[in-house]
């Protein structure tokens, strides 16, 4: 998960936390007896926190804002390419001949040393 | 690295898509080296103009002696890697993924854990392999 999304859910937890009555009053049950845990500043504060972080959460909008428009709006392709899998198998044009190159040709005769890029 | 290895790896090199020259990333951006290689400022992103040619002088020009693919107009092999913008694999004898550098920047490329990689394989088959590239 996007670490943005994690920071959103951190926020919406503190201000859960901080909006428990449990953490407003020393005793839940006599509020009007015991003093307030957090102020009035702190309690607002802490409630605007939990709105802001579920706001973002459900409309992305500090991840668009941190990432960028472009990268979100941009579908994301999953990176399936790990550590000591097979290599997937292609097959493209060379650019000194006119033969085509397998990558899997290879297979058992050299290791491959495969470089993905463009001058620009 | 690629003449030091090259009798005992092949080295792949796949040109992917190109950014593309836009009006808003002008040609001036480029470094100056790469600008004779570049295509005309305004062409469309993915038009391909006289992509061969202008990946074979930049080959030449640079000294690349190394096979080159170009990946097609789908970008089938880059997607298959998603290897946006770049990105360096070192796949062994068997066809496994040994060393995955992840789609970065060329600077960020493992180039030591390459390097020592190739080592290490140049001595398995070959343990005096070291002594008879410095004769």
């Amino acid at each position: 998960m996007n670490l943005v999304i994690w920071f959103d859910v951190l926020l919406m937890a503190l201000g859960l936390l901080a909006m428990s009555p449990r953490l407003w009053n020393v005793h839940p049950r006599r509020r009007s007896v015991c003093r307030p845990a957090l102020g009035r500043s702190m309690r607002t504060a802490t409630t605007l926190l939990f709105y802001f972080g579920l706001a973002s959460f459900m409309t992305g909008g500090i991840d668009a804002g941190l990432v960028g428009w472009d990268q979100v709006r941009r579908p994301r392709i999953a990176d399936n390419i790990r550590k000591n899998m097979m290599a997937p198998d292609f097959c493209l044009p060379s650019l000194d001949g006119d033969r085509n190159v397998r990558l899997s040709d290879f297979r058992g005769h050299k290791p491959v040393v495969l470089i993905f890029g463009n001058f620009y | 690295m690629i003449e030091k290895y090259s009798d005992c790896v092949e080295f792949l090199f796949v040109y992917t898509g190109e950014a593309g020259m836009s009006p808003l990333g002008p040609l001036h951006q480029l470094p100056a080296a790469l600008r004779p290689f570049a295509e005309p400022p305004g062409t469309p992103r993915g038009s391909r103009i006289h992509l061969a040619s202008r990946v074979r002088a930049g080959k030449e020009h640079f000294g690349l002696c190394l096979l080159c693919l170009l990946d097609n107009e789908q970008g089938v092999a880059q997607k298959l890697y998603n290897a946006c913008p770049k990105r360096l694999l070192i796949v062994d004898l068997a066809g496994r993924i040994v060393l995955d550098s992840g789609h970065r920047p060329a600077f960020a490329f493992p180039w030591k854990e390459a390097t020592d990689w190739l080592d290490h394989y140049s001595e398995s088959i070959d343990p005096l392999y070291e002594e008879k590239r410095g004769s």
